[in-house]
C-alpha cells in the first residue's frame, strides 16, 4: 500500500496538493498511511477507531495542507498532525467495549511475527494496547515514536514529572505482561 | 543507594537522563546486585522489541474513499477548547459541490465503459442506435455539466454576498484564478466537441472542475477581514 516518493517528488507532491490537486494528495496518502495509521492504532489500541483517526487526520491535513511551509519533512509534519487528532479525540466509547474489540482487531491488523520469535510482535501490540489510556499514550510517544518528555508533556498538557510517571509504569505494566 | 531507589531511576538510566553523579551511583549498585541487574537487562530487553516494531501498519480497510468524500463534501473539523472534534458542512455548497464531484468521477467512469460497450455493441445489428453515438455516457456527460454549471453559480452567488467581507487582494487572485480555470475549461469543452472518443480529456476536465469548485469552496469559507 506504501510507496515512498523521494523528497524532491514529495515536494513536488505537496505544492500540488496545496493547489488542489486531489490525486496528489491521494499519493501523498499512499506513501503515509501505514505511518498514520500505525500511529493511530497504537495510541487507541483499537483498530476501527484507529481508522476513523486515521480519516481525521488526512481530512485534516487536506484543510491545513496551505501552512505547511516544507520546513520539515511532510511525514514529521503529518506525524505531528497525528498526534493532535489523536490527543484531542474525546469521543465517548466505551472502554469495555474496546477492550473487547481489541484481540480481535489486533489479529486482524497485527503484522507478522519476524521468523523465529512466533507471536512476540502480536503480543507485545496487545499488551500495548491493553495498557491504560495516558500511559499507553506517553510510551507510544516516547518509545516507539521517539519524543522527549518535554514535547509529550506540551501536547497533553501535562507535567514533565507525571509524564515520566506514565511512562514509567507503562514499561513496568509491560514487563509485568510480558513475562522475563 | 539500595535497591528501591535504583529501581526508581532505571528508566532516567535507559533513557540517558541521569545527572553524572546519580548514573555513577546507580551503576556502582548494579554491579554488586544481581536482582537489579536483571530488571535493568528486562528493560533494556522490552525496549529492543519496542524498537524492532513496524512503523508502519497497513489498515484492513483503505480509508480513502472515506476520506475523498468527507473532502469534496467540504467537511471541517475544528476543535473547540475541550478539544473536542466538531464536523460541519457549508451548507448549500458543500451539497452542489459534492453533487458535482460525484456525478464528475462518475462520469469518468461511465465515459470510458460506456464508449467500450458503444464500440462493442456498434456492431451488433440487433443495436443499431448505438452506432449513431448516442449513449448512455454521452447523456450523462450532459447532465453533469448541467450540475456543475448550476453548483457554479450557486457558489459564485455565495462569493458575490461575501465580497463586501473579503480583502481587494484576495478578490483581485481569486478572480484571476477563475479566469484560468474558466479558459482551460472552455478549451477542453471544445476539444472533446471535436475529438470526442479522447479519452484523457473527461479526466482533465473533471480536474479543472474540481479545481473552480474547490477553489469557490475555499474563497467562500475564507474568515472575514478584521
Amino acid at each position: 500500500m506504501s510507496h515512498e516518493p523521494g523528497a524532491g517528488d514529495e515536494l513536488g507532491l505537496v505544492r500540488a496538493a496545496q493547489g488542489g490537486d486531489l490525486p496528489a494528495f491521494e499519493a501523498l496518502y499512499r506513501s503515509a498511511v501505514g505511518l498514520v495509521y500505525a500511529l493511530c492504532l497504537r495510541m487507541a489500541g483499537n483498530a476501527a477507531l484507529a481508522e476513523e483517526l486515521t480519516q481525521d487526520v488526512f481530512v485534516r491535513a487536506w484543510q491545513k495542507l496551505p501552512t505547511f511551509r516544507g520546513e520539515s519533512a511532510f511525514t514529521t509534519w503529518l506525524t505531528r498532525l497525528a498526534v493532535n487528532v489523536v490527543l484531542t479525540e474525546r469521543r465517548d466509547r466505551g472502554r469495555r467495549n474496546a477492550r473487547l474489540a481489541l484481540s480481535d482487531d489486533l489479529d486482524a491488523v497485527a503484522p507478522p511475527a519476524p521468523a523465529g520469535h512466533p507471536g512476540t510482535a502480536l503480543d507485545l501490540e496487545r499488551a500495548i494496547a491493553g495498557l491504560p489510556e495516558q500511559a499507553r499514550k506517553v510510551f507510544v510517544l516516547h518509545d516507539v515514536q521517539g519524543w522527549r518528555h518535554g514535547e509529550i508533556a506540551r501536547l497533553t498538557g501535562i507535567a514533565v514529572g507525571t509524564c515520566k510517571s506514565h511512562l514509567h509504569r507503562a514499561r513496568a505494566l509491560l514487563r509485568e505482561v510480558l513475562g522475563p | 543507594m539500595n535497591c528501591r531507589e535504583v529501581q526508581a531511576l532505571l528508566d532516567n538510566l535507559v533513557d540517558l537522563d541521569l545527572p553524572e553523579g546519580q548514573r555513577r551511583k546507580v551503576e556502582d549498585h548494579l554491579k554488586g546486585c544481581a536482582g537489579c541487574r536483571t530488571s535493568e537487562a528486562r528493560l533494556r530487553a522490552l525496549l529492543a522489541r519496542v524498537g524492532a516494531l513496524p512503523r508502519s501498519i497497513a489498515p484492513a480497510r483503505d480509508p480513502w474513499p472515506g476520506i475523498v468524500s468527507r473532502i469534496t463534501a467540504g467537511e471541517v473539523i475544528e476543535h473547540d477548547f475541550a478539544g473536542r472534534g466538531r464536523r460541519w458542512y457549508p451548507l448549500a455548497a458543500a451539497a452542489a459541490a459534492a453533487a458535482v464531484l460525484i456525478l464528475a468521477v462518475s462520469l469518468v467512469t461511465a465515459v470510458l465503459v460506456g464508449r467500450e460497450r458503444a464500440s462493442r455493441v456498434a456492431v451488433n445489428p440487433e443495436r443499431p442506435d448505438a452506432a449513431v453515438g448516442v449513449t448512455p455516457a454521452s447523456l450523462e456527460l450532459a447532465q453533469v455539466q448541467v450540475t456543475y454549471a448550476a453548483a457554479r453559480q450557486q457558489l459564485l452567488a455565495a462569493l458575490e454576498a461575501r465580497k463586501g467581507s473579503l480583502s481587494p487582494q484576495t478578490l483581485a487572485v481569486v478572480e484571476e484564478n477563475l479566469k484560468i480555470i474558466d479558459k482551460a475549461v472552455g478549451e477542453m469543452q471544445a476539444a472533446l466537441a471535436r475529438d470526442p472518443g479522447n479519452r484523457e480529456l473527461p479526466m482533465l476536465l473533471v480536474t479543472a472542475y474540481r479545481q473552480e469548485i474547490d477553489l469557490l469552496r475555499r474563497v467562500t469559507q475564507l474568515p472575514s477581514r478584521g
